[in-house]
């Protein structure tokens, strides 16, 4: 493995990496979903969530673990969801979420 | 070479044996897939009163098609006088035969063309009859024709705004059996023409067409082309929607003998095939659909079981639609879409885990008795007035209540089931259901249709259930809330959970037309619009449910109310951010609607009730 | 040869620039406002942002020089409903009469506020101790009570912004543009009031685009101590004496927060008056039912006439959000050119 100039040095466990390849699955998620595309991560989602009284669930940070290709963080949380549909009933963004999380359990 | 025969008469054999044929091996794989339980129904119900009621219906709704009749009867004649006419050409032609040979075993054919092997008949006045009879029935089967005719060229003079866009193969079968008929009444008017006989028909036209010397060689070609056109409809028939003919009725005799669909999804073995193949793609689902030429994907029941007896992608189909269950509530064949959609989703979404082992258990405190157990869901959240005025209508009512979920609610669970995950809310069923037990409560009250329909056909929980609107309503009754009537004006609209879902239709109208009047609106009840977000929808884009929520709210503010009212959280939320008249839910009418001298605080009062 | 003459629909502070700009040409100038006295919103505010100079100033000036200028007709009180076309010029309808007459018409509707009571969940209109940024400008000019006990010299106020925009829930996928910098400039004053207050704002992003609203933003910060967090509300519920509870995700630490409150207030947004209704001959102006548009002029980029038809212009925030200095702007541009058009050269 050749080595690559970042200018800067910075624990792998820490970071995230762009450059590489993003994961197929990712490309499907968003062809059958695309509103997740228009998430900003506002937060409302895991604000209204029911789940989010007990658990760690917050459906924006699940996208921004999708868009860094990070999946198998993301997949291990989506599990706690209970689907009641609130996040999407007033998502700003129009984004449906049950369906996106749906398909994101099953990854 | 035998009277009774001629070369012609081969391709209707060979096409109808080939269907026979057909037939019966789709037919036993399909029975091979039923399961140990529904064999056991069918040997059980076999010999019984069932079957005789089966065939009944087989009459009613397959030949007559009654049930058509009652939602369109333009298109129940016209389905009546293409089938039940058939039919009597086919009984007829037996009883034809039998009574001029005096044998019932006669070859089919025979039946089948028996004007070209005996163009005159005679008899006592019997022979005027059984003439007469044949030529009514081929009569019966040609006005349905033009009617079936009419109906392609132009839909709405059938009363139908959307009609299903079939394909191709379909439209193949489908010409091949209009050429069917046509092709007979001229075959037969050929054989009046040259040989003499014939009823009002074919005579009359027998004798303006065929009736020279040089007609004579038309006779024969158009035998040949009838028979052409039966043999390849018999042949396309099991490969196309004209299947639902023989399915259907043996879908009737399955269900029955009470037969029930097998867990999962196998549209190709078991009730599930027969279900499947009954549906005639007639297109009254589409009419009643409220997401009709709404978006990018054609989801109808039509289509979408089309697509499954096809085998061809269905998951786009599945998972838009609102499962809001109008198409179930008004299909002629009682196909059950909903249930196939579920296990469609299932088979989708077949991979994903979900887990609420997070959940606390929940710990039976011992606790005062209290008369109301108060439920009001996710939905609930968003709806504050709602749940404060419900909550003020139990104090006016004198009642104590438990609002249960009012810090710690978890789902229901209908929403993981809406979305085929039935077996993974067991987890809130449990938690839900511990919770309601162990507060001593008389009766539990959901303000949201989607637990209510849940807790009642889902929970086994040790009080009774009802919605707030049929608890309402008996308070009323009872004389607890007392209103006068008032100068104001409500549409109601049905949640699909509550209404088609749930049956309940007439309590929360029984609560309005004390408040005031209630207005016709132009799709209700059982036929009422869903408000766009039915959370039956998974993938449907958020622009297509705006459009659905406008369609819904034109039909409900027609007749200009002042009010429209609902009783569901999320129609009411939905309804309310795009209607440009008032949305309220029952509750909040009610309690707006309390007469001053009633000396009961408002909306007011839950911040002295919080700071206690 | 008699004056060209301007009809100008809305008396707010668009029409009341286009008045005068127009007036300054040379034009006499028919001023219809629908409400009972001029200014529009400007009249209902406090102070703006972000000088902090008090809204009657700028109104004072505007009506002053309004008032003053002899071919300025004012007349209140007058709700045009339509338009319609009479060879060059255009007939002002009221309820099915003709009101006037003019060569070029400004429409100036301005914009409405959104109705914080959609927004159920926030309890707009259930519990007293949340209210709208409206209410609270009236708050500040004194017209309205504190929802809060008078002996509190120390309350938390939590201010949420994007209220009816940029949400597609209520169909406004727009910003308001305003609101932040609203936001911002209520979070100082409320701190100016109550020196011992706690002021939390609630927003999305903050946008801070205009001339000196970054500057505020980072006074409110140093100078004034609010507290800024990223995230949306999920509701608000009462949690007795009258406060209110409100339960947020807090989007930067990943976690649910919970906060006690003595008043929560809404930064509503922005939402279209009157849809124009436009046919061949005549315009219908139709008032907003929560299903209104903005007007649409196209073309605006690329710095075509702001009109909708020829002769008749549309000035400031009906044709969406904008603010005080973009609204005066407008209003000035419309001015040269609808001069344009009346002497030609458009």
């Amino acid at each position: 493995m050749t080595k690559q100039y970042f200018g800067f040095s910075v624990l792998e466990q820490r970071s995230v990496n762009l450059d590489s390849e993003m994961p197929a699955e990712l490309e499907s998620l968003y062809q059958k979903e695309p509103s997740l595309r228009a998430c900003i991560a506002c937060g409302n989602c895991a604000a209204v969530c029911s789940a989010g009284h007990f658990a760690e669930m917050q459906f924006y940070r699940l996208n921004v673990m999708a868009r860094r290709g990070l999946l198998h963080e993301m997949v291990g949380k989506a599990a706690a969801c209970m689907l009641c549909g609130r996040c999407q009933m007033s998502c700003p963004r129009g984004v449906n979420i049950r369906h996106a999380v749906l398909m994101m359990s099953q990854l | 070479m035998d009277s009774k025969f001629h070369p012609f008469v081969l391709p209707f054999s060979i096409g109808f044996a080939l269907m026979l044929a057909v037939l019966t091996v789709r037919y036993v794989i399909w029975l091979r897939g039923l399961s140990s339980d529904n064999r056991k129904r069918i040997r059980s119900n076999f010999f019984t009163v069932n079957t005789w009621e089966a065939l009944v219906e087989i009459f009613r709704e397959s030949l007559v098609h009654l049930k058509i009749y009652k939602v369109n009867p333009m298109l129940g004649f016209m389905h009546m006088s293409l089938a039940f006419g058939w039919f009597l050409l086919i009984v007829g032609g037996k009883l034809e035969t039998w009574y001029y040979t005096g044998d019932f075993a006669n070859e089919m054919h025979y039946a089948i063309f028996f004007r070209y092997f005996e163009p005159v008949t005679s008899g006592f006045w019997m022979n005027g009859v059984m003439v007469f009879f044949m030529e009514f029935a081929l009569l019966m089967v040609l006005t349905g024709l033009i009617l079936a005719l009419a109906k392609r060229i132009r839909k709405k003079l059938m009363g139908m705004q959307n009609t299903t866009r079939h394909s191709s193969g379909n439209r193949i079968a489908l010409t091949f059996l209009w050429f069917i008929f046509p092709l007979r009444l001229f075959a037969e008017s050929a054989t009046a023409g040259q040989h003499g006989g014939g009823g009002f028909l074919t005579a009359n036209l027998g004798a303006w067409l065929f009736g020279g010397d040089s007609a004579a060689s038309w006779e024969l070609p158009l035998w040949w082309a009838y028979s052409i056109s039966l043999g390849l409809f018999f042949i396309a028939l099991p490969f196309s929607r004209y299947l639902h003919i023989p399915t259907e009725m043996v879908l009737i005799l399955l269900r029955r003998w009470g037969l029930e669909s097998e867990k999962g999804f196998n549209p190709n073995k078991g009730l599930q095939a027969f279900e499947v193949h009954s549906c005639s793609s007639c297109g009254i689902c589409l009419d009643a659909c409220p997401a009709i030429n709404i978006g990018q994907e054609a989801f109808q029941a039509s289509y979408f079981v089309r697509g499954v007896r096809e085998n061809s992608e269905v998951e786009a189909k599945a998972t838009s639609c609102l499962s809001c269950g109008s198409c179930t509530a008004i299909c002629p064949v009682g196909v059950d879409v909903e249930q196939l959609r579920l296990d469609k989703r299932s088979d989708i979404f077949t991979k994903a885990r979900f887990s609420h082992s997070y959940l606390p258990g929940s710990m039976t405190l011992w606790r005062d008795t209290t008369e109301v157990v108060l439920f009001t869901g996710c939905m609930g959240r968003s709806n504050p007035k709602t749940t404060v005025a419900f909550k003020a209508l139990l104090k006016e009512a004198g009642l104590s209540f438990v609002h249960v979920d009012e810090k710690d609610g978890v789902c229901c669970g209908r929403p993981m089931a809406l979305a085929g995950a039935l077996d993974q809310s067991l987890m809130m069923k449990e938690y839900n259901s511990n919770l309601i037990n162990g507060q001593n409560g008389q009766v539990l009250v959901t303000s949201c249709p989607i637990c209510f329909k849940y807790f009642t056909e889902e929970y086994n929980l040790n009080i009774p259930v009802m919605h707030h609107s049929q608890f309402l309503w008996e308070l009323m009754k009872k004389g607890k809330i007392k209103r006068d009537s008032r100068d104001l004006k409500f549409a109601y609209h049905d949640p699909c959970e509550l209404g088609r879902g749930s049956g309940c239709y007439e309590p929360p109208r029984s609560v309005l037309a004390q408040l005031g009047e209630l207005l016709p609106v132009d799709k209700e009840r059982d036929k009422a619009l869903c408000c766009g977000n039915n959370l039956g929808s998974l993938s449907l884009p958020e622009s297509d449910r705006r459009q659905i929520t406008a369609r819904t709210l034109a039909v409900l503010s027609a007749n200009e109310p002042d009010y429209i009212v609902s009783s569901c959280p999320l129609c009411k939320q939905t309804l309310a951010r795009q209607s440009s008249v008032e949305v309220k839910d029952l509750a909040e009418i009610l309690l707006e609607t309390k007469p001053l001298r009633v000396k009961v605080p408002s909306y007011s009062y839950v911040h002295q009730e919080a700071g206690r | 040869m008699t004056k060209q003459k301007v009809a100008i629909i809305g008396a707010g502070p668009a029409g009341l620039q286009s008045a005068v700009s127009l007036a300054e040409l040379g034009y006499e100038v028919d001023l219809y406002e629908k409400k009972s006295r001029p200014g529009g919103h400007l009249a209902e505010w406090h102070v703006l942002f972000p000088d902090m100079q008090p809204a009657g100033e700028l109104l004072d000036s505007l009506m002053q020089k309004v008032l003053a200028h002899p071919q300025i007709r004012l007349e209140t009180g007058v709700n045009i409903s339509g338009l319609e076309r009479a060879g060059n010029s255009w007939q002002l309808i009221q309820s099915d009469s003709v009101r006037g007459e003019a060569d070029a018409v400004v429409l100036a509707s301005g914009f409405k506020l959104f109705e914080a009571s959609k927004k159920e969940e926030y309890g707009h209109g259930i519990y007293p101790a949340v209210i709208s940024s409206a209410e609270l400008e009236a708050i500040f000019n004194r017209e309205k009570e504190w929802p809060f006990e008078k002996t509190n010299k120390s309350p938390k106020i939590g201010l949420v912004h994007c209220v009816g925009s940029r949400d597609a829930k209520c169909g406004n996928l727009y910003c308001s543009k305003a609101c932040c910098i609203t936001a911002v400039k209520q979070a100082i004053e409320l701190k100016k009031t109550f020196p011992a207050s706690e002021v939390y704002c609630f927003y999305m992003d903050m946008r801070m685009f205009g001339l000196g609203y970054e500057e505020l933003y980072h006074k409110a910060q140093l100078d004034y101590k609010v507290h800024f967090i990223r995230g949306r509300l999920s509701e608000a519920s009462p949690s007795g004496a009258g406060r209110i509870q409100v339960k947020a995700e807090d989007t930067l630490m990943g976690r649910p927060l919970k906060l006690t409150l003595d008043m929560l207030v809404l930064m509503v947004g922005m939402t279209a008056s009157v849809s124009p209704e436009v046919k061949e001959n005549t315009v219908e102006l139709k008032e907003y039912a929560n299903k209104g548009e903005f007007v649409k002029i196209p073309g605006a980029v690329i710095g075509a006439a702001q009109w909708l038809k020829p002769g008749l212009f549309v000035a400031g925030a009906c044709k969406g959000p904008a603010t005080l200095p973009e609204v005066l702007n407008d209003a000035r541009a419309t001015a040269l050119d609808l001069r344009n058009y009346l002497s030609g050269v458009l």
